[in-house]
């Protein structure tokens, strides 16, 4: 039988139609809230975990199922075209063709698709937890131990009530005159069993170890424990392949990049500008 | 030559100077209006409505500054996207002003993700315009400069998805996640992918693969627009 169909560009256009419109029905679905309560279970699981969110929703389970075998086709699609279709151009070593970057461009965007895989089944998933200064968790082989909050900001505006709810609100509403990121900090000490290493972290201002990073993700008093100080909620993430993953996301702009300069040129040699 | 031709070429010189004249004064204008919102505010505030189109009519002027203005198809072409700015510009002055800075703004990388939109998104017009008219009138000469421009499109997008998912993970510790604003970006990036996946076979001329073109970029546009202001 023959698997020419594997390799064609009509292929890879309806499969783009079929993952758009899967991704519309994904919106559809994460409307209601049940579905979006299991997302966000999703979120905070490594994929050998989800089975028990998923057997609760099954249209969510059968759109993932779906998504995921939808990928995996149009990974096999662009991975065969990239072998017939733009391989020989750099086998031949036809550097000057208008299609030279088209290779890079493929094999980059599958190598995305990969690293978003890996990060789903192997990564995905992270400890979290709330904090006062002297506190600390564990996370895999790490200790990590809050040793001081340095709040600048008016801490009236972050007291919680009893239902969890803060003048100021959730911290991505905040203003910059209620909580400013760049003047709020969490110094902490970090111990994997050999060395230990301390330093500061701020929102969106991750304090990093080898591949442990800590972010600090809010600020807040909870209710009744204002004796206790600011409470700093903190997420320790694993991820040996985060540098690997935005250098790829990096080259693969550079390369859309050169393409849009290749094709520019062309067009201005030609005389079409 | 004939003193009609002559008269002929006359208007169609007049006609370019003032389409120029007017795309510049255009771009101008987008500039000023962007430094006083820019001026009342501590942050800059790219994530605001009012900035988005004020930013996406910029980028529709500037994407056709540098294009030499050669036949009536282009003037035209100029012309209506001149004439989508000002709509733009003139919305834009019907939205609240931002009062607040958000404090999620103080990260560079959420400043160019929100960029990164508008940036999409003024491509993204000025293309779909191109193909439509490239598709109507076969002599405009405009595809190649349609093409760079969605290559273009897509190329800001995925910069901003890209600064977006490295906001996200210095500000939450992922970098994307299982939302409905998530699977909106998948979606949008698959639908400027699928404007160079479009296979020639299945149309019958140039014109036809044009007008596929511009129908896919159409959509992109006001997904992004009704999106972001509805």
């Amino acid at each position: 039988m023959k698997m020419n169909w594997l390799f064609s560009m009509r292929l890879a256009f309806v499969l783009l139609v079929l993952v758009s419109l899967w991704f519309a029905a994904g919106m559809a679905v994460s409307e209601h809230e049940a579905s979006r309560q299991v997302f966000k279970l999703l979120n905070d699981f490594p994929m050998s975990q989800w089975l028990q969110p998923l057997a609760t929703a099954p249209v969510v389970a059968v759109w993932l199922i779906g998504l995921v075998g939808l990928m995996v086709l149009l990974g096999m699609n662009t991975a065969l075209c990239s072998w017939r279709d733009l391989w020989p151009t750099w086998r031949r070593k036809r550097w000057h063709s208008p299609r030279i970057m088209m290779l890079p461009i493929h094999v980059l965007t599958l190598l995305v698709f990969l690293f978003h895989g890996i990060d789903l089944v192997f990564i995905h998933g992270h400890d979290s937890a709330v904090l006062h200064q002297g506190q600390h968790f564990s996370s895999g082989h790490y200790q990590i131990q809050l040793t001081n909050v340095d709040y600048q900001d008016d801490i009236s505006l972050i007291k919680e009530d009893e239902t969890g709810k803060s003048p100021a609100g959730r911290i991505t509403r905040r203003s910059v005159a209620e909580f400013d990121p760049r003047k709020n900090k969490a110094h902490f000490i970090v111990d994997d069993g050999h060395k230990k290493v301390s330093g500061d972290a701020e929102f969106m201002r991750q304090f990093r170890v080898d591949d442990l990073y800590l972010t600090v993700t809010d600020f807040s008093i909870p209710y009744q424990k204002d004796n206790l100080g600011v409470h700093v909620k903190v997420v320790a993430v694993h991820n040996p392949l985060v540098n690997y993953f935005f250098a790829c996301y990096g080259l693969l702009l550079l390369s859309l990049f050169i393409q849009g300069f290749v094709f520019w040129r062309r067009s201005y040699k030609k005389g079409t500008r | 030559m004939s003193e009609t031709s002559l008269r002929s070429i006359a208007t169609t010189s007049k006609t370019r100077l003032s389409v120029r004249l007017a795309n510049v004064a255009l771009l101008g204008l987008a500039i000023f209006i962007l430094t006083l919102i820019n001026a009342n505010s501590l942050l800059f505030p790219a994530s605001s409505e009012i900035v988005y189109l004020v930013a996406t009519a910029l980028i529709c002027m500037l994407s056709v500054i540098f294009l030499s203005l050669q036949n009536r198809a282009q003037i035209n072409y100029v012309f209506i996207l001149c004439a989508l700015a000002i709509a733009m510009l003139m919305y834009s002055q019907m939205l609240t002003q931002p009062k607040d800075s958000g404090a999620m703004l103080t990260s560079i990388w959420a400043q160019l993700f929100f960029l990164s939109r508008p940036l999409a998104l003024g491509l993204a017009i000025a293309a779909c315009l191109g193909y439509l008219i490239q598709a109507l009138r076969s002599e405009a000469n405009l595809e190649s400069h349609s093409h760079l421009l969605s290559l273009f499109a897509g190329t800001a997008y995925l910069g901003g998805e890209i600064a977006g998912s490295y906001w996200a993970f210095i500000g939450w510790g992922r970098s994307w996640s299982w939302s409905g604003h998530f699977f909106l970006s998948a979606l949008t990036y698959l639908l400027f992918i699928l404007v160079f996946h479009i296979p020639k076979a299945w149309f019958s001329n140039v014109s036809a693969l044009c007008m596929g073109k511009a129908v896919v970029l159409g959509f992109i546009s006001l997904l992004m627009l009704g999106y972001r202001l509805i």
